[in-house]
């Protein structure tokens, strides 16, 4: 078990290299620093003395890989690469390119992405998995399809709608709640209900077919029958066994994007103003600072990474065939 | 007697209307067990799951009565028919591995039976279960109570569905197919089992099999299902003794067995035929070789002689013109007493020496090598020219590994196998490919043998293709029709894919494939495990017919030793990646020497009734990761003593051929 | 001659996809086993009227493929000159509802724009009134006969259209009824769609008929031109998607061992990076070559172009892990089927073995995902575009249309019609998309028709 884990995390070490090494070489390789700093300076004011000034400004001014011209451990150490990209791993994220420290950001950011996030998965995962049950308890009747059918033309809508059209009516229309901001603390509550609310619904198609579909799976297996044989009720069959069994592959899918929360909405958050760290992404590519994209590339596959080890360890707990093996 | 069970014109259809149990009526007696035979797809299983009310989605019941204790089932409420469910009746399933939740512990699962039915909770109710557990024959309950089906062996698990059955104290047990996915030593188990707790608790099982030698076993009244009815209802005797209808006679007849070595089996031609597809007439009709116009054009009534015995079949109802003038069944084709043994190459085709496969076992965090399975773990064997090895052994003793080691499709670890001469262990590719015509494969499960995307012909040209036989196209196409009429199916049948087959004429296309590169050893893994006793029947007939024909050699892998006796020249016995006892047929299956090879002939199931005294396994087979010290069967072994647990035995001959690897026997000087 | 045709990168790439699509349409034709699960997408009524939608959303994208440039009548020294405009045959189709473009927003059928504006009148004085459009209803000399007008040609157009419907439908009735299709909803959708299509051409003779957008251009239109793109984004992707994922996937459950490991490591750290994330970042530095570029692109059309192909790979690059992964675990399980050994026993080597027996029995778990992403892709074109990372902004699509409308929601009074137009049309396609790839996974899924036998 323990072996299993470590293996786990070990193994994460060449992913986040590969990751590292890929974001690299699309943010170097394919456009050298000099493009990248005409670029930043705009047509008018290039120069090669602004080029060269912008380059040495934000550490651009080194070699890629190796530097022949340092010694000793410089020669790696003193490069692009090193400087940009080594600090990520122990979460030295470095300066953004209008000159913050991203680490800042990102630790101050969380907190309101989170506000969303985590109330949006939470209440998304009971109701997907009520909805699926209950189209499950009456699968094959006229309720199934109806709910079935709703999922598709749910799923069928895009997510900026579901956004444009809760704060057209639920804002501008009711005025029920503020259509965009936050506020610190239990301020912050009316402007993350609708947000919350929008997020749920946004994926309710999707999300319940797919359980739905995990629920029909299970409810086929032998072991059902063998339940409905003890004479258990249909709801404690549903219950006690096929949810216990679906539990598996839902975990698969679910406990890998929890840390991945802490990265917010990038959709949500820039359309309701919420400072957190979806609308800190968006900003960047907006203004196309590149540090910051970079960052959060990393983080982002840091925590997709961390989410798996966590479904790892989910599935020891959830399934005694894995524990016990 | 009371009955406890009358079921009076059940049906069972699908929504589009057809019939899968069509107008069935049975009863059963308190105390006794009744069991529905038939082949698969005859309805027999509907009929146990139209009982408790448990169809799939999709099958309703259309019409009839049962009763079971006084209380009409299918005018019960659902909530009413629950307590019916797993207490008046409980049922158990032929797959223990899928019937069981698999992350549920065993206590938890049969505790819910204990709350439902038994208003049992808490200590009690665990009390209970360790109770149940010790009853059903589980060693060491108290820790198995809280163990996972995965932990459990598949007669252990078999074992914790009986207890789950009986915690509800059932009037009734239903048992559909218990002992089909067991081995033929754990099934002898669990039918002891069953027997016991019957007369111990006085319940009625419904057992619902294909096997005849189960029914000889266990039943006290018997019916025969054929497409959706039963055709013949009689005691367990009357049955077995004077079977009256046509399809219960051949398929009594083609049991293979001993007897018939020299002869064909009574194969009955053709398959079951699609549900619904016969509304008038006798649904056996176009299989039966004694059936006239009037079969065809009415529908036997259900007739019931003098001493209890019912039979559907215009023979003998009124109706029938030739009532009396039974005329028996004509004997099946004699084979040549003497197989076509070439005298002037008696050395053998293939000879194995000591050929060992192990799979390495990795752990930790660098997955490294922490020790072998050893799956096989030093074979030899020979098979001379036209004759047939068969290989026998219960399932993970390493029958299969061995076979597709000798064809090299899993590189051996060490040993030699030799191919009339040649060397095949370390050869390149392209060598290997040289060789590759001379020894085939026909594997066990047909649906999965066939590449359902390739039409007949393809499949079999493919080989010659790859080993660039039999010259061009055109000559293979012809060659294609001819290996097609070998085998027993239309030319036709080479434009159509596999999906348009049985499992019969499959298991014919594989072989026809096999043959297309004219190969002179055919390995045959199990070939007729998944078909029906008929349709095995007419594999084995086509098999021995083959080998008369092209001199063909066999080793046929095989867990079921009536087709041993039927087919082998030789045999060998195989445990835990070791062969103990080898010998000819006559020597191993009448003389068996080993205490293993007695226990697997002692839980054979038989029709005739001669049951010699059975030998009780204990245990189950070990994992061959972690072999027993000494002689691997000793922990099993009632006879096993310190030597055996210490040391392997060497191999003690008792006469030229037959020899066994164990302790009891001194050895004998030659 | 008077115009000179423009293949785009992306023409290439349908086109490429076009006759790949054809191929296998006339290779399916001639495998009857083959055939077998498409004949129950055909009788799927559903089924059938979404690829009806479809079909009529793909014949609007193929027409909006074929592109030209114009011959201008000016000449350089007696070589030609092209416009720098490319156009399609759609925009010639539709060149009305491309030229007539207002000054800026009015509500759909209007005669009018939707502000007031001050307009300085002959005598001197300046009023504010809604000032008439240049073309939305200028046939009309009193906007009190709009209601009229409007009323007669709709109901002359849904005339025209139910009549040609209804021949359609007819003469294709009884080819239908022969190979079991559902006749009866395909005839009634078929009528619908052409009583639509008819009302709707009437009308846009003379009126905007889903009005016009900020700077005036016909909104009808914009959302005709956004189909192109979804269905680009859509369809193309696959062309880097397959044979990533099937090379690779099958590569790895086959061989096993290092290559497995390898293949395994490249996608696991593919998908682990959040892919809104990679393909901003892509296309951000997309963006810095193409700007630092400009050289080697003779009209804007061919650079909008460049990024959305662009955007087609890199969305293929970040969704192939999915169905690469599903591919590995099918071929890991396949190789161990008995076929596959008895192949082995005969010597047949790894290529052959891939082709003929492996390769056919996973394409149906790749047609399923291909349809079932089809739709998805659709959905991230909105957002992208919308987040900036999408197509480029010059392109009409359904995110640039989202995106330009949306701070339309907080005018007062509110302008709806962009915004709720690129919904419906969204949808339709979605919607049809998603019926469509259901009723495949239907038919083509073994697990799912074992149960439908059992039914």
């Amino acid at each position: 078990m323990l072996a299993y884990l470590l293996r786990r995390i070990l193994y994460a070490i060449p992913i986040l290299i590969g990751v590292n090494l890929l974001t690299f070489a699309l943010f170097f390789v394919v456009n050298t620093p000099d493009d990248m700093a005409r670029m930043q300076l705009g047509i008018k004011r290039v120069t090669p003395e602004a080029i060269a000034k912008w380059e040495h400004q934000h550490g651009y001014d080194k070699p890629l890989l190796l530097n022949f011209s340092a010694s000793g451990t410089g020669k790696i150490s003193d490069t692009i690469f090193w400087q940009k990209s080594a600090g990520m791993f122990v979460l030295d994220f470095g300066y953004s390119d209008d000159g913050r420290n991203i680490g800042r950001e990102i630790s101050t950011r969380m907190g309101p992405s989170l506000a969303i996030a985590l109330p949006t998965f939470l209440v998304g995962l009971v109701v997907y998995v009520s909805f699926a049950l209950l189209m499950t308890l009456f699968r094959g009747t006229a309720l199934d399809i109806a709910g079935v059918g709703l999922c598709v033309l749910l799923m069928s809508v895009s997510a900026l709608f579901y956004i444009i059209g809760g704060q057209f009516v639920v804002s501008k229309l009711w005025h029920l709640v503020p259509i965009s901001g936050y506020e610190s603390n239990l301020g912050a509550v009316k402007f993350v209900v609708l947000p919350i609310f929008i997020g749920v619904i946004g994926s309710i198609g999707s999300s319940s077919r797919w359980y739905r579909t995990i629920f029909l799976e299970e409810i086929g297996k032998d072991y059902v029958r063998t339940a409905r044989a003890k004479g258990l009720s249909e709801m404690a069959v549903l219950f006690r066994h096929v949810l216990k069994n679906a539990m598996i592959p839902i975990l698969t899918g679910v406990v890998v994007v929890i840390p991945l929360l802490f990265m917010g909405s990038l959709l949500t958050e820039s359309f309701f103003g919420i400072p957190g760290l979806g609308s800190y992404t968006i900003d960047a590519i907006n203004a196309q600072d590149f540090s910051v994209v970079r960052a959060m590339v990393f983080l982002g596959s840091l925590l997709y990474i961390v989410g798996l080890i966590l479904t790892d360890i989910s599935y020891t707990i959830v399934d005694p065939r894995v524990r016990l093996q | 007697m009371d009955s406890i069970l009358r079921v009076s014109g059940l049906i069972t259809q699908l929504h589009n209307g057809a019939r899968i149990v069509d107008d069935i009526s049975f009863g059963i007696n308190a105390g006794e067990t009744y069991a529905l035979l038939g082949e698969s797809g005859c309805g027999k299983s509907m009929t146990a799951l139209s009982l408790l009310r448990l169809l799939p989605d999709g099958v309703v019941r259309a019409g009839g009565t049962a009763q079971l204790d006084g209380v009409d089932l299918f005018g019960l409420r659902e909530s009413d028919m629950r307590a019916v469910r797993g207490g008046t009746s409980a049922m158990i399933f032929q797959e223990p591995g899928l019937s069981l939740n698999p992350v549920m512990t065993v206590g938890a699962q049969i505790a819910e039976v204990l709350a439902l039915h038994q208003d049992m909770r808490g200590m009690a109710a665990q009390q209970r279960c360790i109770a149940l557990l010790d009853q059903v024959g589980i060693p060491d309950a108290a820790r198995r109570v809280t163990e996972y089906p995965m932990q459990l062996s598949g007669g252990m698990k078999q074992r914790v569905m009986i207890a789950m059955a009986l915690a509800g104290q059932p009037k009734l047990l239903v048992a559909d197919e218990p002992t089909t996915a067991l081995d033929v030593t754990t099934q002898a188990q669990v039918l002891q089992l069953l027997r016991d707790t019957q007369s111990a608790s006085g319940m009625s099982i419904l057992l619902i099999t294909h096997d005849l030698g189960v029914v000889a076993q266990m039943a006290h009244q018997a019916g025969v299902m054929y497409a959706g009815q039963i055709v013949e209802q009689a005691s367990r005797a009357q049955l077995l003794s004077r079977p009256l209808h046509p399809y219960t006679q051949k398929l009594l007849a083609a049991l293979p067995d001993a007897n018939q070595r020299n002869r064909a089996l009574a194969a009955i031609p053709g398959s079951v035929p699609a549900l619904g597809s016969i509304t008038r007439g006798c649904r056996f009709a176009a299989r039966c070789d004694q059936a006239w116009a009037l079969c065809n054009e009415q529908t036997p009534a259900w007739t019931v002689l003098n001493d209890g015995h019912g039979v559907r079949c215009h023979l003998y109802g009124n109706t029938g013109l030739r009532t009396r003038d039974l005329v028996p069944s004509p004997q099946p084709p004699a084979f040549s007493l003497q197989p076509p043994v070439p005298s002037h190459q008696p050395s053998a085709l293939l000879q194995v020496k000591d050929l060992r496969v192990h799979f390495p076992i990795r752990k930790g965090i660098l997955k490294t090598v922490v020790g072998q399975v050893k799956a096989v773990d030093g074979v030899s064997l020979e098979i001379p020219q036209g004759r047939t090895l068969a290989l026998v052994g219960e399932s993970g003793c390493g029958k299969t590994t061995l076979g597709k080691a000798l064809l090299q499709l899993i590189p051996p670890t060490a040993g030699s196998v030799q191919f009339a001469g040649h060397e095949l262990t370390g050869l390149d590719a392209r060598k290997l490919r040289a060789r590759r015509s001379t020894m085939q494969m026909v594997f066990q499960d047909p649906y999965a043998s066939l590449n359902p995307k390739m039409r007949v012909a393809e499949i079999l040209e493919e080989g010659m293709t790859a080993l660039g036989l039999h010259g061009d196209s055109s000559a293979r196409q012809s060659l294609v029709d001819s290996l097609l009429d070998q085998v027993g199916l239309a030319r036709i049948s080479k434009w159509r894919y596999p999906h348009e087959f049985s499992g019969g004429q499959r298991q014919r296309i594989a072989i026809a494939r096999a043959l297309a590169v004219s190969p002179r050893l055919l390995i045959c893994d199990e070939p007729t495990s998944a078909l029906d006793v008929s349709v095995q029947a007419q594999i084995l007939n086509l098999l021995k017919s083959l080998q008369q024909q092209l001199g063909l050699s066999y080793l046929f892998i095989t867990h079921n030793l009536a087709v041993v006796e039927y087919l082998a020249h030789e045999v060998c016995v195989m445990y835990l990646g070791r062969i103990v006892e080898r010998g000819t047929a006559e020597e191993v299956l009448r003389k068996p020497r080993h205490p293993y090879t007695q226990a697997l002939l002692s839980a054979v199931p038989r029709i005739d009734g001669a049951q010699t005294e059975r030998i009780r396994l204990e245990g189950d087979l070990p994992s061959p990761s972690n072999p027993p010290p000494g002689c691997h069967f000793a922990p099993r072994c009632s006879h096993a003593t310190e030597l055996c647990r210490r040391a392997y035995p060497e191999n003690k001959m008792f006469s030229s051929t037959h020899g066994a690897h164990c302790h009891l026997y001194p050895d004998i000087p030659d | 001659m008077s115009f000179m045709p423009v293949i785009l990168w992306s023409d290439a790439l349908v086109f490429l996809l076009l006759a790949a699509g054809i191929s296998c349409a006339w290779y399916v034709r001639q495998h009857e086993h083959l055939l077998l699960p498409w004949r129950r997408v055909a009788q799927n009524p559903t089924a059938m009227v979404s690829l009806l939608v479809l079909s009529l959303f793909l014949l609007v994208g193929l027409l909006d493929t074929l592109h030209y440039r114009v011959l201008l009548p000016e000449n350089n020294n007696g070589q030609k000159v092209y416009s720098p405009e490319v156009l399609s045959v759609f925009d010639k189709l539709l060149a009305p509802l491309r030229t007539h473009t207002e000054k800026t927003y009015s509500a759909p059928l209007a005669m009018t724009l939707y502000a007031k504006e001050s307009i300085s009148e002959a005598n001197g004085l300046v009023s504010r009134e809604y000032p008439r459009l240049r073309y939305g209803g200028a046939h009309l000399s009193d906007p009190q006969q709009r209601d009229g007008d409007v009323l007669k040609r709709g109901l002359s157009g849904a005339l025209a259209g139910l009549l040609a419907g209804l021949l359609i439908a007819l003469s294709g009735k009884r080819p239908l009824a022969r190979h079991g299709w559902p006749v009866r909803p395909l005839l009634i959708a078929t009528l619908i769609i052409f009583t639509v299509i008819g009302m709707t051409a009437d009308l846009a003779g003379a009126y905007h008929v889903l009005g016009t957008d900020k700077v005036g251009q016909d909104v009808l239109y914009l959302s005709l031109k956004s189909i192109r793109t979804g269905l680009i984004i859509g369809t193309v992707t696959t062309l880097v998607t397959l044979p990533l994922a099937l090379l690779l996937g099958i590569a790895a459950g086959y061989l096993r061992g290092w290559v497995d490991d390898v293949i395994q490591y490249i996608y696991t750290v593919l998908s682990s990076i959040p892919s809104v994330l990679l393909i901003a970042a892509a296309v951000l530095m997309m963006q810095v070559t193409i700007d630092t570029h400009p050289q080697w692109f003779d009209t804007s059309a061919s650079r909008a172009d460049l990024r959305l192909v662009f955007l087609c790979l890199i969305l293929g690059v970040t969704s192939w892990t999915g169905l690469c992964r599903l591919l590995r675990g099918e071929t890991l399980k396949l190789r161990e089927m008995e076929y596959i050994q008895a192949a082995q026993a005969f010597g047949v080597p790894s290529l052959r073995i891939l082709t003929r027996h492996i390769l056919p029995n996973v394409m149906h778990i790749v047609l399923i995902s291909l349809v079932m992403d089809f739709s998805g892709l659709v959905l991230a074109e909105a957002v992208l575009s919308y987040v900036g990372v999408g197509v480029d902004p010059s392109m009409i699509s359904f995110g640039t249309m989202i995106n330009a409308a949306r701070l339309e929601m907080g005018r007062d009074p509110v302008v709806w019609w962009a915004l709720a137009s690129a919904f419906g049309f969204m949808l339709a396609l979605v919607l049809a998309a998603n019926l469509f790839a259901d009723a495949v996974r239907d038919a083509f899924d073994p697990r799912l028709n074992r149960s439908a036998v059992a039914a």
